[in-house]
Parts: C-alpha cells; structure tokens; sequence
C-alpha cells in the first residue's frame, strides 16, 4: 500500500509548509494520516533531543581524524617493505616449486643411487613441504595486503 | 576537504545526525563516541571532492554501518536510555517517542527515522543502510503501521482519561 502524496506530506510535516490540497487530502487519506501522525511526533522529538546536546566540538573531531590519517600513512609506510619482501620470497618459492616438479623424475632416479636413507619418498616430501610453505607463504601476504 | 569545509559541514549535520545515533541506540552515552567516530572515519576515507549534498546520506552510512556493529555484538538491541536523559515528555499530546522507540526493533527505529525526520526516499535509504529497495519499501509500510498502531493506543489512552 503506497500513496503518492507521502513524500508531499513528510516535506510539509518538516517545513510546516501546508498547501490547501494537501491539507484536503490528508482528510481523506488514511495512508497519510498515518504518516503525518508518525512524521510529526518524530520530527517534533528531534527539536527536543537536538536542544539538549552538547556536541564535541568540531576542531577536536578534525585533529582525532588528522591523527588517525597520519598514523595510517606511517602505517602503509612501514609495511610496504615488508610486503615487498614477501612478495619476492612468495615469487621465489612458486619458481623453486615449478622448478622441482620439472626436475622430479630426475632427482628421483638420482636419490635411488645416492647417499643411504634419501629415498624418492623424502625428495617427495620435501618438495610437498616447499610447496605448503609457498602456499602459506602467499597467504600470508593476501592477509597483510587486507590488513 | 579543508578545515573550513569541515566545519561547516559538521555544523550542518552533527545535531541530526547525533539524534539518529541516540535514538536508534537508546544511549545519549554512546551517542557522541559514535558521532566522533563517524566523522573520523568520514574524514579519513579515500573520497573524492564531496559535495555536501552527497556527504549527509555518506555520514549516515558510517553511523549505521557502526550501530550495526554494536547491534552484532549484541550492544544495544535492549533500550537502556535513562527517562531523564534530556528527553521530556510531550505535555500537549502526551505521546513519548522514547516510549515509542523502545518498542520497535532496531531496524524498524532506523527505517521511519530516515523516512520520516531525514525525509529520505526509498532509494536513499536503501543506500543508507544497505538494503534493497524493495525491502526497504515492505520493512517501512509494517514499521509505520505498527508506529501508527502504538502512536494511536497512546492517543487514546489520553483521551479516555
């Protein structure tokens, strides 16, 4: 249920400014009477409430939001050494990892005839561990750049 | 925005927007941390030249994207204003909106406060508080009627006696 004049009867209920037909029509609109039944009391409980405030004033919210803004800048300022960093050791570990698994079957041939107790099995894990790091790596720094 | 803009801007807004913050919380405590908050984060967002036109409904954005958060943390969803807490009642019609307020859901407090004392549009306040048009249209029609339905007990009331 919706009447078009809602919108007239809000704005004349805030600037007490009533046209005739407006008037004549609410008469005879439920819908509207409604609205400015509620309009009114609400509008006429804000005068009261905005009598009473006492607001912070205006140049301590600019010099908290100053503060703030400055300490986010230094904020982005440490980090970004950090992601850079991050950035290149996750870049290095994805190569190390594409890297590993070209040369698997290889080093797997070669571990069977090398050093006693390296086994294809450890090469493999060892490659699944650099690959979890890598992961956990980038992760990290998805995390950091949110931050 | 320059020192000057701001507080121009903050002279024009801050009372409104103070009234929203108390009443949807019901806490005049609570109030100005949250004013405060709202234009800190209003100042230090990344926005472009805004007009003051486009920065009330923004600032009305912020402050209920942060009564949301307490509402989440279960903060202010149960009425906790003090009857003397600068709110007097209506001689004339003896219709107290606190009394009002305190029995509406917090969503159903926001929607009439900015159809009704912001006299925004459906659109805007679906803006304002993230909903869909549409929900926002049906959320309003049953907030009023049950506003209209509680104003109009009260009304009553008064004339009986």
């Amino acid at each position: 249920m919706k009447c078009e004049r809602e919108q007239q009867v809000i704005k004349a209920t805030r600037n007490g400014l009533w046209a005739s037909w407006l008037r004549d029509h609410l008469r005879g609109c439920a819908l509207c009477t409604q609205t400015e039944l509620i309009a009114a009391s609400l509008q006429e409980d804000v005068a009261k409430v905005q009598r009473g405030v006492e607001l912070p004033p205006a140049g301590l919210v600019w010099r908290r939001a100053q503060i703030r803004r400055r300490e986010r800048a230094l904020q982005r300022a440490t980090r970004r050494p950090f992601l850079i960093v991050g950035a290149l050791g996750g870049v290095y570990s994805v190569v190390f990892l594409l890297w590993g698994l070209f040369q698997l079957p290889h080093s797997v041939y070669r571990l069977f005839a090398a050093p006693p107790g390296l086994t294809g099995v450890v090469a493999f894990a060892g490659l699944a561990l650099s690959g979890i790091l890598a992961i956990v790596g980038w992760w990290v720094l998805v995390l950091e750049t949110k931050r | 925005m320059d020192e000057e803009t701001f507080h121009a801007l903050y002279h024009a807004t801050a009372k409104t927007l103070w009234a929203y913050i108390a009443r949807l919380s019901g806490r005049p405590d609570v109030a100005n941390d949250l004013l405060q908050e709202t234009y800190c984060r209003f100042l230090t967002a990344r926005l472009g030249k805004v007009e003051m036109a486009e920065a009330k409904p923004y600032l009305f954005r912020i402050a209920t994207n942060l009564l949301h958060d307490r509402w989440r943390k279960g903060e202010d969803t149960v009425w906790s204003e003090a009857p003397e807490a600068g709110f007097e009642r209506d001689l004339d019609t003896q219709i107290d909106v606190r009394d009002l307020m305190q029995q509406l859901r917090p969503r159903e407090r926001q929607l009439l406060w900015l159809a009704y004392v912001e006299g925004m549009t459906h659109n805007e306040i679906a803006k304002s508080t993230g909903l869909q048009s549409m929900s926002v249209r049906i959320l309003l029609f049953r907030a009023r009627r049950k506003a209209a339905e509680l104003l109009g007990r009260k009304e009553r009331a008064v004339h009986e006696v």
